[in-house]
């Protein structure tokens, strides 16, 4: 027999703790079903070892393996693993209209009406931005090219308090120092009485008297069911849209847009090759896995943001660095590989990650086990984002006699941590899956109040973005959703 | 096989694993884990690891010599992908890599027999290197496995030892080189800060 619950909240990232904590201060009695394990500090290490980050992380491929994603899977989400950037999104994403005229964000959804939800999330997770002293090498290298090519960069902002500035912010802290949601929204809604179920997966929801049975496999594999007449989706984009597919059969008139206009905001990644060394040791691993420095400098003409890494040995596939077009020596492996990278990892790279605003033109499926299949297409209109983005970082190069580095067979890296637009709110189930409240189309009480609903890239980092919308869903279901 | 504390071969004996490969067959399968080294929670849904056999071992390890070539192979003296890194992640049933790494092995047989007449696993590094590099150019699949042990490779304490990085759980408020305070950061980032 199934138990019965006022909310069941899927997932425990911004989105799901978020909505969670609003719920159970409402008095509802909640119960978080969420996939990863009840981690804190003292189960964290600071290691890149790919064996110890796999049990934090689930890694998706493209489908033509050519990009990766990576998603939490511990108790608190994304908070956990992310490297701490948190951004408002400027105004012009909220009016942004795509390339074949659809405006993501619905009426009415504006920076300005944001701003109080934002304020909302900084405050709870202590965020604040960066003192000049906290900022590392690896930033002020960025800095310097970017003044170079004549804008300015500056410190980002960052829910860290005490920070010792270790370097593994994306293996997890170990001192707390990042106020991720296991040390704010967690605790507090556990406080009004919500219980937070790890290591169980959501399998399944069907509509179930009047309200949802949502099907799920504890940690010993059992398959459980509990009931609820509100049930929040907030497992993250690629999992929300993989969820509601295995769902299909129960929910037949979900909107055909579950899974389509996947967006990873743009983002794109590179390495920025020094011909000289600023110093004989850069050291770009040295300070926070987010280096910090960030600029706006072609914000408004291209609706680009860009900040820079301290990049942790391995990532970028270890390097994966090739010359663009070609060039001797092959640098993609091989032993000119390995000298090259030990000659230059220490000094002369500097890394640039970047998001902006391009059309989702992803799409999330699953095969015939369940499990989520990422498709994304490099798009005439991928592309030419793409060749775009080519020009600012060449014109940065130049200015500072350095070179673009190719980071994977089409130039960009384009996978990475921020998945966003599988469920999106809008004006209507033609172009998207949810109301502009986040409730689904065609099923009161079902909610999806991650990065999941969120309409389009974020233009910068999107977790606070996607908090602040959690904010307000939150606030739109405790007002206006009978318990 | 003597085996390290931690319970997975020791690094210099997947080498000589390597260097008998084809000669002697009754080496002990080694059987690899994932993920339990911590106190992290598994995973609940979608399966566990599942062993590699002995025959996929060989070449992928092979694979790994191949993509970063160490011992001998390396006049620097640098060890490479077999004495560094624990490939156990490529078997994690979160990944298709799981799926992937077999076919990529398997073409990678194809193409050494097509080419030379002979298994991948017998061929010298010039050789495996020719046709490690036909299987790049028509399988997508290699450029993802290859990623992985390259990121692998570099996560190892080899390598952070080569470049440099002091390895974990060392901090870093403390080094003269650290911030802005520097004179090359000094004024030269006032604002930008847009929103």
């Amino acid at each position: 027999m199934a138990e019965t619950r006022d909310a069941v909240v899927i997932g425990s990232g911004f989105g799901g703790s978020i909505a969670a904590l609003r719920l159970a201060e409402s008095g509802r009695d909640v119960l978080v079903l969420e996939w990863g394990g009840r981690n804190t500090a003292k189960d964290f290490r600071q290691s890149w070892d790919p064996r110890y980050l796999q049990t934090l992380y689930t890694a998706v491929p493209s489908s033509d393996y050519e990009a990766l994603f990576r998603y939490a899977r511990t108790l608190g989400g994304g908070s956990v693993l992310f490297s701490g950037m948190m951004l408002r999104s400027p105004s012009e994403v909220f009016e942004w209209v795509d390339e074949t005229g659809y405006k993501p964000w619905p009426d009415g959804i504006t920076r300005s009406l944001m701003s109080p939800y934002y304020e909302k999330v900084e405050k709870m997770m202590s965020v604040s931005q960066a003192r000049w002293d906290e900022v590392p090498a690896g930033g002020t290298f960025f800095a310097a090219l970017i003044q170079a090519a004549g804008k300015k960069a500056d410190r980002g902002r960052f829910p860290y308090v005490g920070c010792v500035q270790c370097g593994f912010c994306e293996a997890a802290c170990i001192y707390d120092a990042k106020k991720s949601l296991i040390l704010n929204y967690i605790p507090a809604a556990e406080g009004l009485g919500a219980e937070f179920r790890t290591s169980c997966k959501a399998m399944t929801i069907k509509t179930e008297g009047a309200g949802y049975r949502v099907t799920y496999r504890d940690p010993f594999g059992t398959t459980k069911e509990v009931d609820a007449p509100l049930v929040c989706i907030a497992c993250n984009a690629v999992e929300d849209a993989a969820l509601l597919l295995r769902s299909a059969p129960y929910l037949d008139k979900l909107s055909d847009q579950v899974g389509r206009n996947f967006t990873n905001s743009g983002d794109l990644a590179w390495l920025w090759l020094l011909k000289k060394p600023f110093y004989e040791n850069m050291a770009i691993w040295r300070g926070r896995t987010n280096a910090v420095m960030q600029t706006y400098g072609w914000w408004r003409s291209h609706l680009i943001h860009m900040h820079t890494g301290s990049t942790p040995p391995g990532i970028f596939g270890g390097l994966d660095v090739r010359r663009r077009g070609g060039g001797s020596p092959d640098l993609s492996w091989g032993l000119d590989h390995k000298h090259f990278a030990f000659e230059v990892y220490r000094n002369r790279l500097v890394p640039c990650q970047l998001s902006g605003m391009v059309k989702g033109e992803g799409t999330v499926r699953i095969d015939g086990t369940g499990r989520a299949i990422i498709d994304l297409p490099v798009t005439p209109v991928f592309q030419a984002y793409m060749d775009k983005v080519r020009r600012v970082a060449e014109e940065i190069a130049a200015a500072s006699d350095a070179e673009v580095l190719d980071v994977a067979p089409r130039g960009f890296e384009r996978g990475g941590a921020h998945l966003q637009g599988t469920c999106r709110i809008g004006a209507s189930p033609d172009a998207a899956v949810c109301d502009p409240y986040g409730e689904v189309f065609n099923y009161k009480g079902l909610f999806v109040t991650d990065g999941g609903s969120v309409p389009s890239g974020t233009g910068v980092n999107p977790s606070l973005t996607i908090s602040a919308n959690a904010e307000r869903i939150a606030e739109y279901i405790v007002g206006n959703v009978k318990s | 096989m003597s085996r390290a504390p931690h319970g997975r071969p020791a690094a210099w004996h997947r080498r000589d694993f390597l260097a008998v490969v084809g000669q002697a067959s009754l080496l002990p399968l080694v059987t690899w884990a994932c993920g339990n080294e911590s106190s992290i929670q598994p995973n609940v849904a979608f399966g566990s690891c599942r062993t590699p056999t002995q025959h996929e071992e060989e070449k992928l390890l092979m694979l790994a010599d191949t993509i970063v070539p160490g011992g001998k192979a390396d006049p620097r003296g640098l060890a490479g992908a077999v004495e560094a890194c624990p490939l156990e992640p490529l078997y994690d049933p979160m990944l298709p890599l799981a799926l992937a790494a077999p076919l990529v092995v398997s073409f990678l047989d194809d193409q050494a027999k097509q080419k030379y007449g002979a298994e991948y696993v017998k061929l010298g590094l010039p050789e495996r290197t020719e046709v490690t590099r036909a299987v790049e150019a028509t399988s997508p699949l290699f450029g993802y496995l290859l990623k992985f042990i390259r990121g692998i490779y570099y996560t190892s304490a080899v390598a952070y030892e080569a470049i440099g990085f002091p390895g974990n759980n060392l901090g870093y408020i403390n080094h003269p080189d650290f911030s802005l305070r520097r004179p090359l950061g000094e004024g030269m980032t006032e604002d930008g800060n847009m929103p």
